[in-house]
């Protein structure tokens, strides 16, 4: 591991590779380093391995005070989104422009073909910190949404 | 490495059970309908000029990278439980 990043390291002295090159090998060898069983990223950081969606949601069952709650847990490996993106990159330049073509219509604007392993590694790296909270007091459903 | 089992628990008031079912048999299953499906996907790899062992590595990790996934759902006493490992 240390001859790799060493090896990264001259690349980027010998000028072979720029800084962002370099940093995104770094990156990618800590993530290696994370699936190989360790948890500590490049500069020390815990890497989340699963996205956890927890989901509770209360429905009236038409009496007073009779109310049945429903709790959803989902816990999916991160890795499964790595390799769904990775799987991205292989659907075709029209495909994917007909697909945003209908994510545009469905008020997305969003381009999949932006969608790449390498921004995908800063996403989660930015989801570390991050919990999404929804409550919705009307209907009565809590989100919640966080990397673990 | 593919999911070779998955882990059902049903809990309900009266009665709890937990099933293992062997995930292998179903790749196994799946097997002779992959085969009848490997011309197509070489025609369908040629046309959008797709590297196919990419391509295969690429749904390889895709069903490995399943293993972890968990889904609990409770209603009331009910209680349903899966994880693939």
């Amino acid at each position: 591991m240390l001859s790799n990043r060493k090896q990264i390291l001259d690349m980027l002295g010998e000028g072979k590779v720029t800084s962002d090159e370099a940093d995104r090998l770094l990156a990618a060898l800590g993530t290696n380093a994370e699936t190989n069983g360790g948890t500590s990223g490049t500069n020390g950081k815990i890497w989340p391995k699963y996205l956890r969606v927890l989901v509770e949601a209360e429905e009236d069952e038409g009496g007073v005070g009779d109310a049945a709650l429903t709790k959803v847990n989902i816990r999916v490996p991160l890795q499964l989104l790595r390799a769904g993106v990775r799987l991205a990159s292989l659907i075709p330049r029209d495909a994917s422009d007909h697909v945003n073509v209908a994510l545009r219509a469905q008020g997305v604007v969003f381009d999949i073909n932006q969608l790449r392993p390498e921004n995908l590694e800063e996403l989660i790296d930015q989801l570390r910190d991050l919990t999404i909270d929804v409550d919705h007091s009307k209907n009565k459903v809590k989100v919640r949404v966080f990397c673990e | 490495m593919i999911p070779m089992l998955a882990d059902l628990t049903i809990e309900t008031p009266r009665r709890r059970f937990r099933l293992w079912l062997p995930l292998f048999l179903v790749w196994v299953l799946l097997l002779p309908f992959f085969l009848v499906a490997l011309p197509f996907a070489a025609i369908a790899c040629a046309v959008f000029r797709i590297n196919p062992f990419r391509a295969l590595g690429l749904l390889f990790a895709l069903l490995a990278a399943v293993s972890g996934t968990e889904v609990a759902v409770q209603r009331r006493r009910t209680f349903i439980f899966i994880r693939i490992v």
